[in-house]
Formats: C-alpha cells, structure tokens, sequence
C-alpha cells in the first residue's frame, strides 16, 4: 500500500538570537490510508511544528514531504491549493479558529465557496446542514454564532468545516486537550466514527498517552525535534522500549486503586531546544543512562522484529 | 493512601468545616449559583479531594473560603478555619490568616509571580511581610524551602526572573512560596494542569512527601481524578455547584456510588483495560447554572439510570454508607469516614 503522507528526513530550524533553534531534527515519519498515527510528546519536542510543516504554514529547511507520492509544496503555490480539500486541519483552541463575527452555518460554508470544492449556494446548504448532523450537532445551530456555543460544540463545528471539503487526511493538533473529560470523550468517539465512515486518515497530535491509546493505530514519540520512538499502539503500550516512553507511561497518573501511580521516572526539567544537550538528547533525564550516552547520538534502531524503532543504545540489536 | 489519625478524633475537631457555602455571581440580567450549599471538614493531616468539569464550582469554592470573590459574589453559609469564623473576620486579620496559616497554589504560576521581581525578592517579601523575619532571615529561609522543592543550585537562582524559569520550576516557586510560612492548610487549584506529564509526575511526589514530612492539610482541586487517588484521602465530586459524592478515595475508585461519577470514571482514557471499543461518553451538557432552583435532580438530563423519581425533586446528599452503622436517611456527610450522594437512585441498581 502506498503511503498517503510521507515525511523524510525533515528539519526545521528556526533563528534565535542565540544562534538557531532546532524545532524538527531529521524526523520521517508516514500516514497511511484510512490510519491514525499519533505524535505524542511533551512541550518544545517539536510535534505541532511537524503539523505546521506538512500543512505548509513552517517551510522546512531540509527534508521531502509527499502527500499521494507529490511533492507537498509551500502554501501559495498552485499544487498546495489543489491539495488543500485533501488534507485537512483541526486545532487545539476552537476560538481561534472559528471567526466570530460569521454564523455556524457560514463557517462551515466557507471551504465549500472557494476553489476545486466549490460548489453553489443550494447544495452549499443542503451540505451545512448534513455535516451538522455528521458531527452531531443540531441542524438549529445553524444561525448561531460562536460565542452561544459550548466548547465541545465549537470543536464539533472545527471538525465540521474540515470535512467539508471531503478530505483524506486530517491533522488533530491536540483537538480534545482543551475540552473537559466527559465531553472529550464525545469528541473523541465522533472522531473514530468519521474515520470509520468516510474512511479518514488522521494524524493525531496529543501529550496525553492514555487519549492516543484509545484513538491510534501507530503512535511516534517525540523528544526534543526528534523521534525517539516509533511502533504500533498496542506494541508501543506493552512493550515500551525508549527509557522516555516508559517515563511518560509511568507518569500517567493511575485510575486504578490496585495500582498505584508509579514514582516519576524521568528527572529534572526538559533541556531547551535551543540548547540540546550533548549525545542522545534524553541522557540528562534518564533513569538508565551510562557513559556512552552524553558522547554518541543514537541512532534510531530498529526494535521488535523491524515493527518499531528506538533511538537508544539499549535498543541496538545487532550483534 | 491515609495516615492521618483516628477518623474519629478528626471528625471531632476538623481543622476546616464548610458548612452549606453558598456562592452567586450577580450579572447585569443573571444570577448565577456557582456553589450551592457545599459542606465538608479538612481535618489536620487529612488530604481532600474535589472533583469536577469546568464550571462545577470547584474553583469557586477554595475561592469563597478565601474571601477572594469578586465584588459582585455573594456569599452564604460558614466557613470556620481552627474554630475562628472566617467570614467574620476583619480584612486585615483574612489576610493575615491567607498569607500564614492558609496557603494557596493556583494553576498558572505566571499570573501568581510578578514579572518585575526577582524570584528572591518576591519570597523574601512574604517571609518579612507574614513573619517579621529580617532580610537576610527570609532570603536564608526561601533559599532552603527552593532546595527542598527540588530547584537545584538554589542560591543562584534566587536572582532569576520569573520568565527565565520553567514552567515547572515556577511551579515549584510557587510551592516553596506557599510553605515559607509553614501554615496548616494548603489549597492547591489544578496544580499541575499546565505542565508536561514528567514534570507533573515530579510535583505530585514532592507534594505526597511533603504531605507526609510536615502533616498538611491539603485540598486539592483538579479535573483529573487520578491526581486524587495519587494524593488524597477523601474526595467530593461536584456537579453543577453542589457535592454529588463524597467519599474515601479508594472505595469511590472501587464502586462509585453516584452515576455521574460513574460515568465520569467510564470516560476518562486509561492506559489499563481495554483499548478497543468506544470510550463511554456522558451525553449533553452540564445544567445553566442561572437557571435554578432546580426541580429536578440536576444530572437527570444526562443520566443513563434515570426514572420519574428524579424528575419530582432534587434529591439531597445523603449518607449510604455510615462507618459500622446501618444505613441512615440523614446522617453527616461531612463524617470523614462516611460515603455519601446525592441520588435517590438505589445503590444495588448501580452496576
């Protein structure tokens, strides 16, 4: 099967005054059709500056990115305009990407006036209402305006409008962190439903580990502008094999009265990307490091049969 | 999860003892009840959870014990804080009793710190302002409380500003902030909610050591009901301003006595279990809040076990489960031992 979006090798530095930050280090990584691979990570690991990249908002200074085997060029260009009701983006905070001052219903709208999705004003309705109630929401809110509206129904309306181009691939950067619990789940399950039902891929961008389990069937953990750990879900969940991957599972606080949340495993604060420390960029928090770790940068090994990779000494199994 | 005393002993003399907090924010056209008659005890060396979404009144209610409403809040009810009634208290003796005895950490470190001053000046100052101590006392003491906090190379970095630390480290100030003048009582607001998972994982073990090095008494607001079970002894779930369940920690994360906890445990994602399958969601929205009194109990909307009895009243918090007592119709919730809810639902018809 051909991948839908490919990334290989891309890096992204932006300047500083201090000389310039590296946000994305070599990272590759691939979305298949139908798929949802999560990027999970904590703060400055460079996750929601990948989304940027492949949506064509950040142009990275090295590196290929293909969306159906074309190059995915910068925002502007002819190629990146005919792609923009393939790939799709939903974000954190609905506020900022709902406009105020439109109504629901000319929200969702807007895609459908513009470009190759383009379609006129009595489908266009027919299409606002239908996605309303594709996303669960009541086709009476269709005259309302953001600010009436719930933080869970804004997002519906988020998630609304990027379906309405009819895309293949939707980037969810941390798309339910903002919402509280039981209405994060909603959202969650609305999201599986349409991946289901109009066969979407998602890249999915989250820090929280137990949101991934329950919506990705990969997952890639990244620390620092890099990728430290790649697998599938259920591998990655059973057999963490990066020491930073199992700190971030053992961080997750338990729900289980048998089972005590365990005592933190990663030390100190995150390193600034500004500044990476020497070697593998995870050694000043690792519970497991030894010498070699602050003198050699590992490389990304393959792990689990050649299902996964981890970039840790620990990891290298060759021989 | 407790090594505090003999319930009992605690329950005699709570150090805290809310009882029927009432709280409405008046608007220009509304009045919104955002805590509606919320009564519990925090006794020495106990741990209190309380549990809830945006807008359940957790928030609203460490404030109101405060005194740090609004102008345009009303508050009703009794707060009483080591038998002295706060709300009759005079300005200057509510601020000297929130600076020493009673201390408070909110969610966002950055709007607690002022931006201006170096992080030793601002510790430096609430140890010379609350305790009389000489400058160079204070500046001794913060540079000890920065260490045991876990901010290494404390003494340089006392001349830090607050923007040149991390969001973890400004929490961590803020927490030595809070315990420079040893007080009894310390109120947490989402702690920890805007910092990564690691670093998350680092407070919550320095709060459950310091917890047990120094006999405070904690509570703690937050949304994620694994932080309690982590931290707490007992824990008040609220819904639309009021205490749905209240309970030890552990029997509530066993067998939840009231569906929104129920359903609210179902919801969360959990890295146990299973994967598979749809998370359980909780349908609709919590009630407007400036739309009481309510007739009917305020969850039913949402309720999956909902029958014609919820819709006649709204149901008041009772005690289900008394410490080796039968089951009572009226018995005090506030008991720290005592499991309680406020649903008329039979507890046998819970899964």
């Amino acid at each position: 099967m051909s991948a839908l979006l490919e990334v290989n090798d891309v890096s992204v530095q932006f300047p500083a005054q201090s000389g310039p930050i590296r946000a994305l280090d070599g990272v590759s990584i691939h979305v298949d059709p139908g798929e949802t691979l999560a990027l999970v990570g904590e703060s400055g690991c460079g996750k929601s500056t990948l989304a940027r990249a492949i949506l064509g908002l950040v142009t990275p200074n090295s590196g290929s990115m293909r969306f159906r085997g074309a190059p995915l060029e910068p925002l502007g260009t002819p190629s990146r305009r005919a792609l923009s009701s393939k790939l799709q983006m939903v974000f954190q905070d609905p506020d900022a990407s709902l406009n105020p001052r439109l109504t629901i219903g000319a929200s969702i709208a807007e895609p459908l006036e513009l470009g190759a999705a383009r379609v006129g004003r009595a489908e266009r309705r027919e299409r606002v209402v239908q996605l309303l109630s594709d996303v669960g929401l009541d086709a009476a809110l269709v005259g309302r305006y953001p600010h009436e509206l719930s933080g869970g129904q804004k997002q519906r309306v988020s998630i609304a409008r990027a379906l309405a181009v009819r895309p293949e691939l939707i980037v969810c950067d941390e798309a339910i962190s903002a919402l509280d619990v039981s209405i994060q789940a909603q959202v969650l399950n609305l999201l599986v439903d349409l991946r289901e039902r109009f066969s979407l891929a998602y890249l999915f961008i989250s820090h929280d580990l137990r949101v991934v389990r329950h919506v990705s069937h990969r997952v890639a953990v990244m620390y620092l502008g890099q990728i430290v750990e790649t697998g599938t879900t259920r591998d990655v969940f059973a057999e963490p094999r990066h020491p930073y991957t199992r700190a971030l599972l053992a961080a997750a606080p338990s729900l289980n009265p048998n089972q005590p949340t365990l005592p933190a495993r990663a030390r100190g604060e995150l390193p600034s990307p500004a500044n990476p420390p020497s070697g593998c960029y995870f050694h000043t928090r690792c519970p497991e490091v030894f010498e070699r770790c602050s003198r050699e940068k590992p490389l990304l090994y393959p792990v689990r049969g050649g299902r996964g990779a981890s970039r840790c000494f620990l990891s290298d199994e060759r021989k | 999860m407790s090594d505090s005393d003999d319930p009992k002993a605690v329950a005699a003399k709570p150090l805290l003892d809310v009882r029927g907090l009432t709280t409405e924010f008046h608007g220009d056209d509304r009045v919104v009840r955002a805590v509606d008659g919320v009564s519990f005890t925090v006794g020495k060396g106990e741990a209190v959870g309380i549990v809830g979404e945006s807008g359940s009144g957790k928030s609203a209610t460490a404030l109101s014990i405060l005194g740090l409403l609004p102008e345009r809040a009303t508050t009703a009810g009794s707060v009483v804080f080591d038998g002295a009634d706060v709300f009759g208290l005079s300005p200057a003796a509510l601020r000297s009793l929130r600076g020493r005895r009673i201390a408070m950490v909110f969610q966002d470190p950055m709007t607690s710190l002022n931006p201006y001053l170096r992080i030793e000046d601002q510790l430096a100052e609430v140890a010379v302002l609350h305790l009389r101590l000489s400058r160079r006392d204070a500046k001794a003491r913060a540079v000890a409380l920065l260490d045991r906090v876990g901010i290494a190379d404390a003494k340089s970095r006392m001349r830090s500003y607050p923007h040149e630390l991390s969001g973890g480290m400004r929490q961590r100030v803020m927490i030595a902030m809070a315990l420079l003048c040893d007080p009894e009582l310390l109120i947490l607001d989402e702690p920890t909610t805007a910092l990564d998972v690691t670093i998350q994982a680092q407070i919550l073990e320095l709060l459950r050591e310091l917890r047990r090095e120094r006999g405070l008494s904690i509570i703690l607001i937050t949304h994620d009901l694994g932080i309690v079970l982590g931290l707490c002894d007992r824990v008040m779930v609220m819904y639309a301003g009021r205490i749905v369940e209240s309970s030890p920690v552990v029997p509530l994360f066993r067998r939840p006595l009231h569906p929104y906890t129920l359903a609210l445990l179902a919801s969360v994602p959990r890295l146990d279990g299973s994967a598979e399958g749809r998370l359980a969601s909780i349908g609709g929205m919590p009630p407007r809040l400036d739309q009481g009194p309510f007739r009917e109990c305020t969850f039913a909307p949402r309720c999956v076990f909902v029958h014609d009895a919820c819709r006649t009243r709204d149901p008041d918090l009772v005690v289900v489960e008394p410490p080796g007592d039968a089951v009572s119709a009226v018995g005090d919730a506030r008991d720290a031992s005592a499991r309680a809810r406020r649903c008329v639902l039979p507890a046998e018809r819970m899964p």
